[in-house]
């Protein structure tokens, strides 16, 4: 009984926290249909800032709006001045996940070579413990899950109650009608771009004070479980990335705590295949396969 | 000095095959292995464990699955079979429809799922350890000095370049060549004379992947160690670079960014003295090889030597008329988006020719 609910609380925890990065990262590939795959070096700069930041405050909001703005900040420069100037000059879709990768090495490098050797650890705001049944978790942890079901309830909220939300999923469901309609799509794809970034950043500090000690590859990490979890959701769909998140949170650490810990990946590795072989003709198939890059 | 070029000569070779292995599939093919490194160790963990004999010996400082002895070029064919044979469970998964980035970020994420499975593994493959002590081929037998053993190491590996040269060439000349280009170019078109275009995929996928195999296998039993560490995911971006940097389905253009890219940055580099902290180096190389990917996909996506634009029987009414092939462009880059057909697509008349 206890084993069970250490791990529905932690994995609501690493749940959470894998869900909400997959909302940035589906979010922002549904309307602009461009793999972001410096996603999870954008993440771990978030973290880098948040360490910098925690030097000087230990304001909790203070770090997650830092992140925030700097994973936005990024994200926008990336997306809307790189990643569309390349889109400009007919780069496809194949060439765009190159260019991502690309930033994401030069980030991620960049990062290591400013770090210099071994891990940096994060000034943890701690918080005190208390007792879930017979879960130990932290003040902390709660107000971070609590940060995290907050964001996506806005996402949500966004999403399905605002004119906003209704004009970003048109273009994300068909960019030139939705053009035609008078939505100015560039300023939705801006929008997407600094929603996923915003989301990245808060991700990456979140992950940061949970994990302690990180070094430049610790986004690159989590960035396998946003992206299995985006697979499992359906790529380009915000909700499909919240349950995707929890369930495969749940289901790594009940591996963790029936198996072992090293299994987690396997795990990953395993739903990532399982759902490629369930749906054959690819989870995507079904609306995204045939688009090309946005412009 | 000799140690050193002979050193540099060898990883030349390996990094040379690896590429030719990865442009079979990445250039001609079309398929984006962002996990094309995970081939080259399957075969480089197979060679290791069928030269290192059981994992019992030397007091069982290093744990891994089976393990034997077996006799020179036993180990390397052995890698290669199982990097094919990984290459077939793979494709099995991946080489379905998927859209072009989707496939590569699926492969990209198995690449990241693999390091880790054999870093928590540690019973599997000796985890982050990873495995050492792996015999040099024939040392013994040949009885040469370790000077003497480098140059032959290298005309051996300078004759198994030759061999996938030979092989490669036969097989990008021959019609599954045309094939190929064809599937990678329009597959709709492909796929309407006639083409299994799945089939065509899995089998690009499938040798490319035991070519990937025999690299990993001469490289490691030259370096005699190998551990996750040595086949990380930038592994491949450095492979994929130097094929953009040299020139996608052109194997000299491959030959020529090889040499640039993996081992003037990352090998040469290993010799130099050191700045700074052990690493940094390392560091800005990768971060010098993500901006030289940039700024030849920005300056020049079909690299320094460009793929040859193929003609066939101009005596048939296929090729495009005179006037028509002055206005349509040529084959500029791979990484182009799909243009309304101009007068008539090279690879569909490359497939409607056999």
């Amino acid at each position: 009984m206890s084993l069970l609910v250490d791990t529905i609380v932690f994995g609501i925890i690493s749940g959470t926290l894998v869900a909400i990065g997959a909302v940035g990262f589906t979010l922002q590939y549904g309307v602009t249909n461009v793999l972001n795959l410096a996603y999870g070096s954008i993440l771990t700069s978030a973290i880098f800032i948040g360490y910098l930041l925690s030097e000087h405050t230990t304001a909790l909001w203070l770090l997650l709006v830092a992140g925030a703005l700097w994973g936005a900040g990024l994200s926008y420069l990336l997306g809307m001045g790189l990643i569309a100037a390349f889109v400009r000059r007919g780069t496809n879709s194949v060439g765009i996940a190159i260019v991502t990768v690309s930033v994401g090495l030069i980030i991620q490098f960049g990062l290591e070579a400013i770090q210099g050797p071994g891990l940096l650890s994060f000034q943890s705001v701690a918080g005190s413990p208390f007792h879930i049944f017979n879960a130990i978790v932290s003040t902390t942890q709660t107000t971070l899950v609590g940060v995290a079901v907050g964001l996506m309830i806005l996402i949500h909220l966004l999403l399905r109650h605002t004119r906003l939300g209704l004009a970003m999923r048109a273009t994300s469901a068909d960019p030139s009608l939705s053009r035609g309609c008078g939505i100015s799509t560039n300023r939705i794809r801006t929008l997407s771009w600094l929603i996923s970034g915003g989301l990245c950043g808060v991700t990456g500090i979140i992950l940061g004070i949970s994990v302690g000690a990180f070094q430049a590859t610790t986004g690159n990490d989590l960035f396998i479980l946003v992206i299995a979890a985006a697979i499992v959701g359906g790529i380009g769909r915000p909700y499909g990335a919240m349950i995707g998140g929890l369930a495969l949170g749940i289901v790594s650490e009940a591996t963790a705590a029936v198996l072992s810990p090293a299994l987690k990946d396997v795990v990953a590795c395993g739903v990532i295949v399982l759902v490629l072989v369930a749906r054959p003709q690819g989870i995507f198939s079904d609306y995204s396969a045939s688009r090309s890059v946005a412009l | 000095m000799q140690f050193y070029v002979t050193s540099v000569l060898i990883v030349t070779c390996v990094n040379v095959i690896a590429a030719w292995g990865l442009d079979l599939q990445f250039g001609s093919t079309g398929i984006n292995n962002f996990a094309f490194i995970i081939f080259s160790a399957a075969g480089a963990y197979t060679a290791a464990i069928l030269s290192l004999g059981p994992s019992s010996q030397l007091g069982g400082f290093q744990q891994y699955v089976g393990g034997s002895r077996l006799p020179f070029p036993l180990p390397i064919i052995g890698g290669v079979i199982v990097a094919g044979l990984l290459a077939l469970v793979v494709g099995a998964v991946t080489m379905r429809r998927l859209r072009g980035d989707y496939e590569a970020v699926v492969l990209l994420v198995l690449s990241l799922i693999a390091t880790g499975v054999a870093l928590a593994q540690i019973g599997l493959l000796n985890g982050p350890a990873g495995l050492a002590l792996i015999p040099k081929p024939l040392s013994s037998t040949l009885g040469l000095s370790s000077l003497g053993y480098q140059w032959v190491y290298l005309a051996w590996s300078l004759f198994l370049v030759l061999l996938v040269f030979l092989f490669l060439r036969r097989l990008l000349r021959a019609p599954f060549g045309r094939n190929l280009r064809a599937a990678r170019d329009n597959e709709a078109a492909a796929a309407a004379v006639g083409r299994n275009v799945f089939s065509l995929r899995m089998q690009s996928f499938v040798i490319g992947g035991m070519i990937a195999g025999l690299s990993g296998a001469l490289l490691v039993e030259f370096v005699n160690a190998w551990a996750p560490g040595s086949w990380l995911y930038p592994e491949t971006f450095a492979l994929i670079t130097a094929i953009i940097v040299g020139g996608r389905a052109n194997m000299a253009g491959v030959t020529i960014g090889t040499i640039l890219v993996p081992v003037l940055f990352l090998e040469v580099t290993r010799f130099l003295p050191a700045i700074g902290y052990p690493g940094l180096i390392d560091a800005l190389e990768w971060v010098v090889i993500g901006m030289l990917t940039l700024i030849f996909m920005w300056f020049r996506p079909q690299g320094l030597v460009p793929e040859r634009r193929r003609r066939f029987a101009p005596s048939l009414h296929l090729s495009p008329r005179p006037e028509q092939s002055q206005l349509s462009p040529p084959i500029d880059s791979h990484f182009a988006m799909a243009r309304p057909a101009p007068a008539e697509p090279v690879s569909s008349t490359e497939a409607a020719m056999e």
